[in-house]
């Protein structure tokens, strides 16, 4: 009897035992996945950077459209390599008007940049329109089309390099006026959209990102873009557009409050694209403040002397605390349980 | 027939299981602590190239100009401006220890999210480059872990998008934290270093490492 009330103790005890240890594990795993946990690395766009534009089967522009940036402003199609302009493209880069190896190796890693971003692994999926949406860094997926009527912020929570990775099964579409707000330190470099067809941009539009479209890409009048247009086998066709290809930069810029003319009145009563006034309002000749409009920046006051008798700051790191707080329980929880063992 | 109940049976299987549970808490803590310095161990990085970060007010300014004369800088990092100045959190650029062949990014702000993160710039000192006293400030088991095996006379580079700065270091100090004679205003372009000390120990410490550097020499858009 004495020996089953033991085994019984012993039995319950192990059980205890077993639960904690189980749980335990759980713990640690959840933990370890979490400290694991990273954002998503950027798209490698690869000789595609230097590109504002890219096609499949020509570029066609209508007004005057203005392309620059620090990474590049260049233009071009492949295989057709049609290039129209009925109205003046102004460009710090080179059009590709004829059959360049340099377009062709932007084309085969334009498939790539567009393979990898569809490849990613998704935190979410979206619905079909992302106005009035505050998203955070992540790949975020829509099996058929998606659309942005309003606002659409863009939130990097103070992480410059903070990657935002769309996949698009279809169409995207965006409204007119409708503008993407970058802040806390968001940029525009590092934003991606894989379309699985067709983008088209709404009239006045800004768009910020690089967008990988599997076939066409329509920008209509006045539409602005911070980034890339890039179509695997459709055209691009512009209208009267600014578009700015920067590459990222030391000092991430943070936006402020939505400017008021993206108000939903706006969006649901959009303009006549062909409006002789639109067309007359870009101004090539000033690309980079226009296409900055798109964020506007928060600069604190300059600090022009330093401050006296400043309180120094905490730089230990506190990694030895739960350190000799888990060698301390290991060795006092082992010890005890020696000698309880002797004991018995 | 009574039946016998051993007199400790219960009381040593709770003693067990609080003994496993006390093995278990450890065995989690221990590996969370690597996870808390793994967290707080930025990458190195290559040192910025200004000429791919091109601010608005270099567009605009003259060419590049290497300046050595001692009288001169000072008069130069006088005109050292940031455009944008960067925000909290912002990314400023990066620190190189030649004699320790490590850089390491510069952040704005000296918090746990900036120093985790890289090198941390007081917000209350001025920006590397510029006249006065630019106070950094990193953790002693990361970015500033060989601190102490820099030498006098040792360079180092500070590469923003205000230009390249070369800082010669005058002085080592070690002080307590509470010591209010490190963060103050100096005549001439200063780049203060701070970490804790002694960097090689486990657990608190009330002192702190300092490096003092002189600018030396500046490759700008002025």
């Amino acid at each position: 009897m004495f020996n089953k009330n033991i085994q019984n103790s012993k039995s319950n005890s192990s059980k205890l035992s077993f639960t904690i240890s189980v749980l335990a594990t759980l713990i640690v795993l959840a933990f370890a996945s979490a400290a694991f946990a990273v954002s998503p690395k950027p798209v490698d766009l690869g000789r595609t950077s230097n590109f504002a534009v890219l096609a499949g089967s020509g570029i066609t522009n209508t007004g005057a459209t203005s392309v620059s940036g620090t990474a590049g402003g260049d233009m071009g199609s492949s295989p057709t390599t049609t290039f129209v302009e009925t109205g003046p493209v102004t460009t710090s880069g080179t059009k590709y008007i004829a059959e360049s190896a340099v377009v062709d190796k932007a084309k085969e890693d334009l498939v790539s940049a567009y393979d990898d971003a569809k490849g990613r692994n998704f935190d979410a999926t979206i619905s079909a329109d992302l106005g009035g949406k505050a998203l955070t860094p992540g790949v975020y997926k829509s099996d058929t089309s998606m659309g942005l009527t309003g606002t659409l912020t863009l939130d990097a929570k103070g992480d410059p390099n903070a990657v935002f990775i769309f996949q698009i099964g279809s169409t995207l579409t965006t409204a007119s006026a409708s503008k993407i707000v970058l802040l806390n330190g968001t940029q525009a470099c590092n934003v991606f959209w894989q379309v699985g067809s067709s983008a088209t941009f709404g009239t006045k539009s800004s768009f910020v990102g690089h967008v990988f479209a599997l076939t066409s890409i329509t920008a209509t009048t006045g539409a602005s873009f911070n980034g890339q247009l890039l179509a695997q086998n459709g055209a691009v066709t512009l209208d009267t557009n600014i578009i700015v290809n920067d590459l990222c930069v030391a000092a991430p810029v943070e936006t402020a409050t939505p400017k008021p003319e993206a108000s939903p009145v706006e969006t649901a009563t959009p303009k006549p694209e062909a409006s002789p006034v639109e067309t007359a309002t870009p101004t090539p000749t000033a690309p980079v403040p226009a296409a900055s409009a798109l964020v506007e920046t928060a600069t604190p006051e300059p600090i022009m002397v330093t401050e006296v008798g400043g309180k120094l700051p905490r730089t230990d790191n506190s990694w030895f605390l739960p350190f000799i707080a888990g060698v301390v329980l290991v060795g006092a929880g082992t010890t005890y349980m020696v000698v309880r063992r002797r004991r018995t | 027939m009574r039946k016998y109940k051993p007199k400790h049976a219960g009381r040593q299987a709770k003693y067990s299981l609080w003994s496993v549970a006390m093995i278990l808490i450890g065995l989690f803590l221990i590996p969370y602590s690597f996870f808390v310095v793994r967290d707080a161990m930025p990458p190195q990085v290559e040192p910025l190239v200004i000429e791919e970060t091109i601010t608005p007010i270099e567009k605009v300014l003259p060419a590049k100009k290497v300046v050595t004369e001692p009288e001169d800088i000072n008069l130069l990092a006088e005109r050292i401006k940031y455009v944008p100045y960067p925000d909290r959190g912002d990314l400023i650029g990066t620190i190189t220890f030649p004699s320790l062949d490590s850089t390491w990014p510069i952040y704005q702000g000296t918090r746990t999210f900036q120093l985790d993160k890289g090198v941390g710039h007081h917000v209350k000192s001025v920006l590397p480059g510029q006249k006065d006293n630019s106070v950094l400030a990193g953790h002693r088991e990361t970015v500033f872990n060989k601190l102490g095996d820099l030498e006098l006379g040792d360079f180092v580079t500070v590469s923003t998008t205000a230009g390249i700065f070369d800082y010669k270091i005058r002085e080592f100090r070690v002080v307590p934290r509470s010591d209010r004679t490190v963060i103050v205003p100096t005549e001439t372009a200063v780049l203060t270093l701070i970490t804790c000390y002694p960097i090689n120990y486990i657990g608190t410490t009330n002192r702190s490492f300092i490096v003092v550097a002189d600018l030396v020499t500046m490759r700008a858009h002025y």
